[in-house]
């Protein structure tokens, strides 16, 4: 297959993304006082090209879950399967994951070009198939190679693509001190994009900014999602958010974290920013605070009631 | 001319000469003022061959003229500095060393002669030490570096032959190990101190033979040396500290274990081994003697004036000084 | 332009303050040459070639010192930077060699190396690697632990990772290591030629100060080292600043 018509198939419309399943997932880390057990029992279908929000309190294992999804951590107990295939594990890197995180992360020395171009450069032989194999290959046979002709250009061509997404077209020959702090979060997400994945993470990727640019981010993020609808998961600590990106919310127990309550949200898409003074929304933002006040710890309580 | 004290020094010196005696005569009367601080430098560390400055400071020699002698150790190099720039009054320097400083520039003056004979010899295994420099030719020659008095006394042996450094394999020894490399072979000759390197080889096993300069190419040995400030300044002062030194020197050749005794004091090494120390003391003062029947102090002119000629045709210096005003006979009169 | 007449200006200055002193002390030309003396007596020693001779020796112990040292440096310093247990495997000899004073070791080498430029060369390499290998290790150290997780995230191997974020981002730190290895590695290159060779410009100090009681020569000499000294500073500078983008 030629490189243009790789390119081309990238471009084509995706099917759907890939399902999530977690069964029964407990993580446990070694630490200084003891292992520590950050997911116990944690179990969550995720349906394909659906955006799930996960919320909960401070450590109950939001991080920890994105990571067990990407591949970064493997789990203790439980099993966590992307895709239908038998083999399904996520691997780090395999491409079918794109993360992004609440520091953009950006290498200082490279460009912005270079920046989201990254994860191109560590396997682009196999990514080439990967983002052809968007009609229904499994992640195991995309071993597949194909004639290295300049693969440097084509992750160029990719990436100056992905940054005209997050509308940073003249961003490209800048470095990351130049870039204001969304700008950088722009580019964040557009190297997560770049592999076209299936599921993208987000952990608390706007909670940085200020509240009228992360109004807006979501929005982009909400309509990007809506043209081409790969399975998000978001983290986040505002309810708001929650209310307004989700398809379903999870709400996360303290630690040790698993699934305390599943809440949908069925309103009718494009979300606007000012959904929140709805009284359809009203009502699931009472539920998820009333879900989130059952699992915190007692920090919540008033401080001068002691 | 010069005051009359002066010519009694002169006078007394020439006794001394002349009939070897040992110092029973009466010392210069000291004068009634304290004493004035000058300073004698002598090279690198305490050694038993400083005898007679041991000596002369621990009798009082220096205090009958009315010094009071701090003896400090430099190299060679700083040594001829200091004396010329005032900060040292006295030196003790190679008289090679002499010709190249005082034609640099350094404003010094050679002022009595303490090695009556070039110390630095030719040194190799019994037998094969060739008498004629020309058969030098194609030798192995080890010597501790390209500069000092054994450098120039090398060069002079080969220029006497003939010959050149590019005619012989120089070997450098930096550490001053020379004798290693003739004991194991390396070298077939090394460049050594008379009264120091066949000591040590003997100690070692090695029976040796020397080729030495005074018939070949004859160079002055090391001396007594003063700045011309001082000299121009007070010249009596150098004259009077040389008849001193020479006075211990004396002493020491008519009975070398007092020098002996006196260097034990300032060089604490001497008590671990004086039957060396012995060997090498009287090994120097026949170095000192140069011949004589006693240390003159001399200047020998026909000695300089060829080693003046040896190391203008070496490169050595230029002529652009003339020897004259490198050596000054005030102090002792010239010995044709 | 204007760094070049800021170079300039303050180098003019320097000769002033330097003739000053010299005159205002009064210290003899065999002590202290003014700046005018060292000036000619260079212009001879240019002239009869003996200036290059012994400046060519040098200035390749240097670089074949730097060389050899700098790559060893970087490559241990990044095993240590790794590598806590090699860290502490290693580190006691390393601060031991560089405790004990090269001018003492320095003879021994040239002997077990058999007194050549290879030796010289050794003796620079060594004087030039701790600084820069400490570096390395340290830069190394500092990676942003962010990024690490990045580059895994995106099925780095470790070599990708060495190679393509850890020696990168230590490049700063590691720059610093190698300004003062740079004029470590001529003082090593004098240390060296002092334990035994038969030209240079450290030999040429010596010839001059002991053997020709040349003080000027001397100057000459020293203020040779300074210039290379200065001139290889430059260029790691510039180098740097090609290939370390600061932020």
């Amino acid at each position: 297959m030629t490189v243009e018509a790789t390119i081309q198939a990238s471009r084509a419309p995706m099917p759907a993304g890939l399902p999530v399943r977690l069964n029964d997932v407990r993580v446990e880390f070694p630490s200084a006082a003891g292992p520590l057990e950050a997911l116990r029992g944690l179990t969550l279908d995720i349906p394909a090209g659906s955006l799930t929000v996960i919320i909960g309190p401070n450590g109950c294992g939001k991080s920890t879950l994105l990571r067990v999804i990407a591949g970064l951590l493997q789990p203790t107990e439980g099993s966590v399967r992307i895709g239908d295939g038998v083999d399904a594990g996520p691997r780090a890197g395999d491409g079918l994951v794109g993360l992004a995180f609440q520091q953009p992360r950006l290498v200082p020395w490279l460009t912005i070009l270079d920046n989201v171009a990254l994860p191109l450069t560590f396997k682009l032989v196999s990514r080439l198939p990967l983002v052809a194999a968007r009609q229904g290959s499994t992640p195991a046979n995309v071993g597949r190679t194909l004639p290295r002709s300049r693969p440097a250009n084509v992750a160029r061509i990719l990436a100056q693509e992905a940054l005209d997404r997050v509308g940073l077209t003249d961003a490209a020959q800048l470095r990351p001190s130049q870039l204001s702090g969304g700008m950088a979060q722009r580019a964040g997400l557009a190297r997560a994009l770049i592999t076209d994945p299936p599921i993208l993470l987000l952990d608390e990727p706007f909670s940085a900014l200020d509240a009228l640019t992360r109004e807006g981010f979501d929005g982009e993020l909400q309509r990007l999602w809506m043209d081409r609808p790969r399975t998000v998961m978001l983290v986040t600590h505002s309810v708001t958010e929650a209310v307004r990106m989700a398809d379903r919310i999870v709400v996360m127990t303290a630690r040790p974290g698993a699934v305390a309550r599943v809440i949908p949200v069925d309103l009718p898409r494009p979300r606007p920013a000012t959904l929140a003074g709805e009284p359809a929304a009203a009502g699931i933002d009472a539920a998820v605070r009333a879900a989130l006040a059952e699992v915190h710890p007692a920090e919540l309580t008033p401080w001068l009631d002691r | 001319m010069r005051p009359s004290r002066f010519l009694t020094a002169i006078v007394f010196i020439g006794l001394l000469a002349g009939c070897g005696s040992t110092p029973s005569l009466s010392p210069v009367p000291s004068p009634s003022v304290a004493p004035r601080h000058v300073t004698l430098l002598l090279g690198f560390q305490p050694d038993v061959q400083f005898a007679p400055f041991y000596l002369a400071q621990q009798k009082g020699y220096y205090a009958d003229i009315g010094l009071d002698v701090t003896i400090q150790y430099k190299s060679d190099a700083d040594l001829v500095r200091l004396v010329a720039n005032g900060q040292a009054e006295f030196g003790v320097a190679d008289a090679t060393d002499v010709m190249i400083s005082r034609t640099a520039g350094i404003p010094i003056k050679y002022v009595e002669t303490i090695y009556g004979l070039f110390p630095v010899a030719l040194i190799g295994p019994k037998g094969s030490v060739p008498a004629n420099p020309a058969q030098l030719a194609g030798k192995r020659i080890g010597t501790p570096g390209k500069f000092g008095s054994s450098w120039h006394a090398l060069l002079a042996l080969l220029h006497a032959g003939g010959l050149t450094q590019a005619d012989v394999t120089i070997r450098e020894y930096p550490q001053f190990n020379q004798v290693d490399g003739l004991l194991n072979g390396d070298v077939d000759l090394i460049t050594g101190f008379r009264n120091n390197e066949p000591l040590r080889l003997a100690a070692r096993g090695m029976q040796v033979d020397m080729l030495t300069v005074e018939q070949i190419a004859p160079l002055p040995g090391p001396g007594l040396i003063a700045g011309d400030a001082l000299l121009q300044s007070n010249a009596t002062e150098v004259a009077e500290f040389a008849a001193a030194t020479l006075r211990a020197e004396t002493a020491i050749a008519a009975n070398p274990q007092q020098g002996l005794d006196a260097a034990a004091i300032a060089v604490p090494a001497i008590a671990n081994d004086r039957a060396t120390a012995l060997s090498v003391l009287e090994a120097t003062i026949e170095l000192w003697r140069g011949g004589a029947a006693a240390p003159s102090g001399a200047i020998n002119d026909a000695v300089w004036a060829s080693g003046f000629q040896t190391m203008r045709a070496l490169g050595f210096i230029d002529g652009s000084v003339p020897l004259d005003e490198m050596v000054d006979h005030l102090v002792l009169p010239g010995v044709s | 332009m204007r760094g070049l007449a800021t170079a300039l200006l303050s180098l003019v200055a320097f000769l002033l303050a330097w003739k000053v002193l010299t005159v205002v002390t009064g210290t003899p030309d065999y002590i202290l040459p003014p700046p005018e003396v060292v000036g000619e007596r260079a212009l001879r020693a240019i002239g009869s070639g003996l200036l290059w001779e012994h400046t060519a020796v040098t200035l390749s112990e240097i670089l074949l010192g730097l060389a050899v040292g700098a790559v060893t440096a970087i490559a241990v310093g990044t095993a240590l930077g790794k590598s806590v247990v090699v860290e502490r495997v290693l580190s006691p000899y390393i601060v031991a060699a560089q405790s004990v004073p090269i001018l003492a070791l320095a003879p021994l080498l040239d002997i077990w190396f058999g007194g050549g430029l290879l030796a010289r060369v050794l003796i620079c390499a060594l004087i030039v690697f701790f600084p820069i290998a400490i570096a390395t290790m340290v830069g190394i150290r500092s990676t942003d632990p962010l990024l690490l997780e990045l580059f895994r995230s995106l099925g780095a191997t470790p070599r990708q990772r060495t190679m393509r974020l850890e020696i990168p981002s230590a490049l700063p730190v590691i720059f610093g290591g190698l300004r003062v290895g740079v004029t470590l590695a001529v003082i090593g290159a004098v240390v060296a030629e002092w334990a035994g060779a038969g030209s240079g410009l450290g030999v040429l100090i010596n010839i001059a100060n002991q053997g020709l009681f040349d003080t000027p020569l001397m100057f000459v000499a020293l203020t040779t080292l300074a210039v290379i000294g200065i001139t290889l500073h430059g260029v790691v500078v510039s180098i740097e600043r090609r290939l370390v983008v600061h932020p």
